[in-house]
């Protein structure tokens, strides 16, 4: 069974185990009572026959044996159960008690006096019977001797009745155990079981972001897996940090050999027939590549397991900071209005090139205003606009500007590419890139998100 | 104008170098954080050039020296890596400006322009003196709207004083920041080349704008138009 619930198969294996159990120890108990009633039925049959003994009187002229009152007045009574005989040693009844009237006893064959039969009789359609008899020689005042058989028979109904009313009662407080039992084991199993479902929220809550690692107060049973999954985790992510800063380290090592071939190149702006020009160009053209390449492996890490969640704001405003630094000259004047409970579920870094391409483009394009707004929406995604007062991004160039290296202003180059790379990490994300107008007068960049 | 450039790549820092005194510039190159560090302490550049990934001291820790040292000169990092965490880190820890390798060295050059004009506390690009504007960042020098075709040596001269307008510039600091060291100081070469910066700029002989204080210096003397 390698699906299911654990508890449903606890639960069920437990109540196949009480059936068995309950049910041997239900025959075990009712054989052992049929076996105590038997001796107690014999030990009132061997009463009756001795109080029968007692109880007849010899008649010596025929020397036969009569009975004036039965030992037993329910032997007067025809469904008493109880019935008696006696008779002589050639087997003729000699005496029958009214009860048994109707009765016809099959005798084993007699054995001489001193002997003591007991056998049950089956009834075609009554309780059968349970019968004793036993052969005495009865001497006479005459001095003779005849053999006479004494037969006590019993209805099995009581015992029966009695046996039924065992049975029931055995199987109904049984039942009510097992179901007790089972009761208490389903409520012991959820508590139980409440640090699996708690293990399986913890990791749901790892791939939705709201959480790096599983907490550490596991049960015994479950710390290793616990320990073990964050290993693991650990592991993973340094791995994958490692080979994004291999990766990183050889494509940034070649930077600066093209940086040096460039400087080698003072007048890289000559006309296009000079060997120069188009050494400038390839030059410009390995590092475009090996940008793009760059990018887009870090965008392809994005949205990992494990990802801390990172607020918004500072990331907004330490770029702003940055940008106004480096656009000094420019004047500009950035409103951010990013709530603090605005927080990215994914990479700070990949948020910051998220961010960083888009303000870069709102101060290089914009005049003298950039506004940077963020908001949450429903199922757990929120939206990022940042606005400018330039000219505006046409939206029907738009997605020519979201297309592989496409620069739609030579004149300022990388507006392109920056935003050719936001889409790709906003893609990556899960979230949506969409270009628009803004109430500025300029571009309005809208991106949605995934939130924390 | 003097310029520290620290990159460990020698053939990067040779190539820089040999493009800023093209443009004017001295230059003085460190190979390392420690040695930038001093040098940036015994040459008193007007604008370092750092590259983040250096051995020894790195650039990071180069800057957020300066600054603990209450050195505020403008710092332009040169980096490999263009994630825009790396360049917040950087103007974070107190650069004012960053180039992505591989660069044009003409966009450095004027990045670097840019820098020690808004490090005089000139904000805006174009310095207007009214007749006279100057657009250092494209190095351009304009009289009643016609450029005025200037030597690398002239502007540079002229660059400096116009950067302290209405400050006097003593003679051996025009010199210490527009000669090699090994340069003759007794040499009469700034006079001459003031006497031909005032005939380009003041062909009529109205305007004086450079002045020469007897035993000081020199001052430009046009007010700017705008200045904040």
């Amino acid at each position: 069974m390698p699906t299911g619930s654990l508890r449903r198969r606890v639960l069920l294996s437990l109540a196949v185990a009480l059936v068995i159990f309950f049910g041997a120890t239900v025959a075990l108990l009712e054989w052992n009572l049929g076996r105590s009633l038997g001796k107690a039925r014999d030990e009132i049959l061997d009463a009756q026959l001795m109080a029968l003994i007692a109880a007849a009187e010899p008649v010596e002229e025929s020397l036969a044996l009569t009975l004036q009152e039965p030992p037993d007045g329910r032997m007067l009574s025809p469904d008493s159960g109880l019935h008696a005989e006696i008779r002589d040693g050639r087997g003729e009844v000699l005496w029958r008690s009214p009860s048994a009237l109707q009765q016809a006893f099959e005798l084993p064959p007699a054995r001489g006096p001193g002997s003591r039969e007991r056998w049950l009789q089956q009834e075609p359609d009554g309780p059968g019977l349970a019968l004793a008899s036993m052969t005495i020689a009865w001497e006479f005042e005459g001095g003779a001797v005849e053999s006479f058989r004494f037969v006590v028979a019993q209805s099995l109904a009581p015992w029966q009745a009695q046996q039924r009313a065992f049975r029931l009662g055995l199987v109904g407080w049984f039942g009510a155990l097992a179901v007790a039992m089972l009761t208490v084991l389903a409520i012991v199993l959820r508590g139980v079981m409440r640090p699996l479902g708690q293990i399986a929220r913890e990791i749901q809550e790892m791939e939705t972001g709201r959480r790096e690692q599983l907490s550490g107060d596991w049960p015994e049973e479950l710390r290793g897996v616990a320990t073990n999954l964050n290993a693991l985790l650990r592991r993973e992510r340094s791995r994958q940090q490692r080979y994004q800063e291999s990766l990183a380290n050889l494509a940034h090592s070649l930077k600066t050999p093209l940086a040096a071939l460039r400087t080698m190149l003072p007048a890289a702006r000559t006309e296009a027939a000079d060997p120069r020009a188009a050494m400038g160009a390839e030059i410009e053209r390995m590092d475009r590549i090996i940008g793009w390449q760059l990018r887009r492996a870090a965008a392809g890490a994005g949205g990992g397991v494990g990802m801390a969640p990172v607020p918004v704001a500072p990331v907004a405003a330490d770029l702003a900071a940055t940008l106004d630094k480096v656009y000094a000259d420019r004047g500009m004047a950035c409103e951010l209005e990013v709530p603090a409970a605005i927080r990215f579920r994914g990479d700070e870094g990949d948020l910051q090139e998220m961010l960083g391409n888009l303000m870069d483009n709102a101060w290089k394009y914009g005049r003298h205003r950039v506004r940077g707004t963020a908001g949450a929406l429903p199922g757990g995604m929120f939206e990022l606009r940042i606005e400018d007062d330039g000219e505006g991004l046409d939206p029907a160039r738009a997605s020519e500007a979201l297309a592989r290296g496409a620069r739609l202003d030579e004149r300022r180059p990388g507006q392109g590419i920056g935003l050719a790379v936001v889409n790709e990490l906003v893609r990556a994300y899960g979230g949506e890139l969409v270009i628009g107008r803004s109430a500025l007068g300029g571009t309005a960049v809208t991106l949605t998100l995934p939130a924390a | 104008m003097r310029a520290l450039l620290v990159e460990d790549d020698d053939a990067l820092r040779e190539g820089l170098a040999t493009a800023l005194r093209a443009a004017g510039w001295q230059v003085d190159g460190a190979a390392d954080g420690r040695e930038g560090l001093y040098l940036a302490e015994e040459t008193t550049p007007d604008v370092a050039v750092v590259d983040l990934g250096l051995p020894g001291l790195s650039g990071m820790d180069l800057i957020a020296a300066l600054r603990a040292a209450k050195r505020d000169l403008p710092v332009l990092i040169l980096t490999a890596r263009d994630r825009w965490q790396d360049k917040v880190a950087g103007l974070k820890a107190g650069a004012d400006d960053y180039m992505v390798k591989p660069f044009h060295t003409e966009e450095l050059l004027a990045r670097l322009e840019a820098l020690v004009r808004r490090a005089a506390g000139w904000s805006q690009p174009v310095l207007d003196f009214g007749p006279l504007r100057f657009e250092p960042g494209a190095q351009r020098v304009e009289l009643n709207g016609e450029a005025v075709e200037l030597t690398s040596f002239e502007y540079r001269l002229l660059e400096y004083l116009v950067l302290r307008a209405g400050q006097v510039v003593s003679r051996s600091e025009l010199i210490d920041r527009l000669y090699d060291q090994d340069y003759d100081r007794d040499s009469n070469t700034i006079e001459v080349f003031i006497g031909r910066l005032r005939r380009k700029l003041d062909p009529e002989g109205d305007l004086k704008p450079i002045e020469t204080l007897r035993g000081r210096g020199y001052r430009f003397a046009l007010d700017p138009v705008g200045r904040d």
